[in-house]
């Protein structure tokens, strides 16, 4: 059962990456925050509100992807192909 | 703690183990597959928030002044709503990426033979997943009901139709009677939001199960590695977290892209086209039925007779025997290409003359039949177009095929 472990990077948990993880997801809830805001109240356009959604996306996938770089060990796995996983 | 809890209960450690203690090959083509399954999760949820707001009737009510159908009323209330328009723009984009994702799966799938023993009953699947995503979107093409509505479903409509023997009778089941009618609007959202969805997340399941019975298929040059010991282990990165953190991204970043889009592309817009009138000009559907549409405009308007009492009509070749065929000839691939012994490495497609030439004849041959949607634009008269379809596809079938054969002797 599971597979075998050819390599791994191990995850570096740099003190740059660590502060530019904690400052992107400090961005992301101001971000989140102005689009509460602006929804709530009225007071964005569609155009204002969609760019905001969409950059909080953006922000969001290159947190997540500083994260695996820095903190997650990659692992190169090899796994037996007539290994039973369901029946 | 949280963890703990559940794990104490649902022995989640022994699931960890056994489900995601699976190996996910490392080459980006085979991330397409995740790009429609993504897009499929952003419908869902878009779809649940339109739900909510959206009244499938076709029943007059006062808008602005005006009487128009409610469920017209109901999607420029929507529109109306803040960030309503955009959602309804993101759903309606996801429904595009998730076709074109869709396709480009299966082409990848296709070009590098992937579909061989023992995957052909997921290729199968695969096929299928692309059908009842044509299908909900044409089912969701009518909801809005403006005059794009009523135009590109009408087209459907005397397709059905036209189906010899039980036209009559697949017509009124899939529309609710004559069209337009009073039952059809509440018949598509019913198929569109229930019938189809949950056939589609039951095919999903299908292509996973399978999938992860049979084992992915992995790029050639693993092949080579001695940790692959002469093919009988597979060689990638771990589900979890390895790849659920690349899939995350990717996912996030197709966000960014989708909702940016919705937020600056216009799509149908129902406030350009309005309500149904007598008046409807003749419009375009989408590019995934741009194929249809164009084969339909091809074949000439007085083809008809009769094969054992059943009536052949130009809708009946364009909008059902063409489509049919080309599924039938998509799903016999893997049965009719000549690999015999079980295979899970992909091929370079430049190596597979015959197929690569095969399919870049058919994919010509698909595009020149989207160009023949367009031959009222570019006064080309039918006939002049026909022509022009087939020495294209048959000139890239074999320019592609020659090209390729040339290659391989060197």
């Amino acid at each position: 059962m599971g597979f075998r472990v050819i390599g791994q990077k191990r995850p570096s948990y740099s003190g740059g990456a660590v502060a530019a993880v904690v400052a992107l997801a400090a961005l992301l809830l101001a971000m989140a925050a102005a689009f509460a805001y602006l929804l709530v109240t009225g007071r964005g356009s569609d155009y204002v509100l969609g760019t905001l959604l969409a950059f909080e996306f953006l922000v969001a996938g290159v947190e997540v992807v500083l994260y695996a770089r820095y903190f997650v060990g990659f692992r190169e796995v090899s796994e037996e192909r007539d290994e039973e996983m369901l029946w | 703690m949280l963890y703990r809890w559940f794990d104490e209960r649902l022995e989640l450690g022994k699931f960890k183990a056994k489900f995601l203690a699976k190996t996910f090959p490392t080459h980006p083509v085979f991330l397409l597959g995740e790009v429609a399954l993504f897009s499929f999760i952003t419908l869902v949820v878009t779809g649940v928030f339109l739900g909510f707001l959206y009244e499938p009737s076709i029943k007059m009510v006062s808008l602005f002044g005006a009487m128009v159908p409610s469920a017209y009323a109901s999607v420029v209330k929507i529109d109306l709503l803040p960030m309503g328009m955009i959602v309804r723009r993101i759903h309606h984009w996801s429904a595009m990426v998730m076709i074109a994702a869709v396709i480009a799966h299966l082409m990848r799938v296709y070009f590098t033979s992937a579909y061989r023993k023992p995957r052909e009953i997921n290729w199968l699947v695969g096929l299928s997943l692309w059908g009842m995503s044509m299908a909900a979107a044409f089912t969701g093409y009518l909801l809005p009901y403006s005059q794009f509505s009523v135009m590109a479903t009408s087209i459907g409509y005397f397709t059905a139709k036209s189906v010899p023997w039980v036209g009559g009778w697949v017509s009124r089941l899939l529309f609710a009677g004559e069209f337009p009618s009073e039952g059809t609007v509440p018949r598509f959202f019913f198929m569109h939001v229930m019938l189809i969805p949950a056939v589609i997340i039951g095919l999903i399941s299908l292509h996973m199960v399978i999938l992860v019975k049979q084992k992915h298929t992995e790029p050639a040059a693993n092949r080579k590695r001695k940790e692959a010991e002469g093919g009988k282990r597979l060689i990638g990165i771990p589900i979890w977290p390895e790849q659920a953190v690349i899939s995350l991204s990717f996912y996030l970043f197709l966000l960014f892209v989708v909702v940016l889009m919705a937020t600056y592309i216009p799509l149908n817009p129902i406030e350009k086209y309005g309500p149904p009138s007598l008046e409807t000009p003749v419009m375009r559907p989408d590019w995934y039925f741009l194929v249809v549409y164009g084969f339909l405009k091809l074949i000439p308007g007085d083809l008809s007779f009769s094969v054992f009492g059943g009536k052949i009509t130009p809708e009946t070749i364009g909008g059902v025997i063409f489509p049919a065929l080309s599924f039938l000839v998509f799903a016999l691939i893997p049965f009719l290409d000549r690999a015999r012994g079980p295979e899970n490495y992909i091929e370079n497609p430049l190596r597979r003359p015959f197929m690569t030439s095969f399919g870049i004849g058919g994919g010509v041959f698909l595009c020149m039949a989207v160009v023949a949607g367009y031959i009222d634009v570019l006064h080309i008269a039918p006939g002049d177009m026909t022509v022009y379809l087939i020495l294209a596809s048959a000139g890239a079938w074999a320019i592609s095929y020659a090209l390729l054969r040339l290659y391989n002797r060197k």
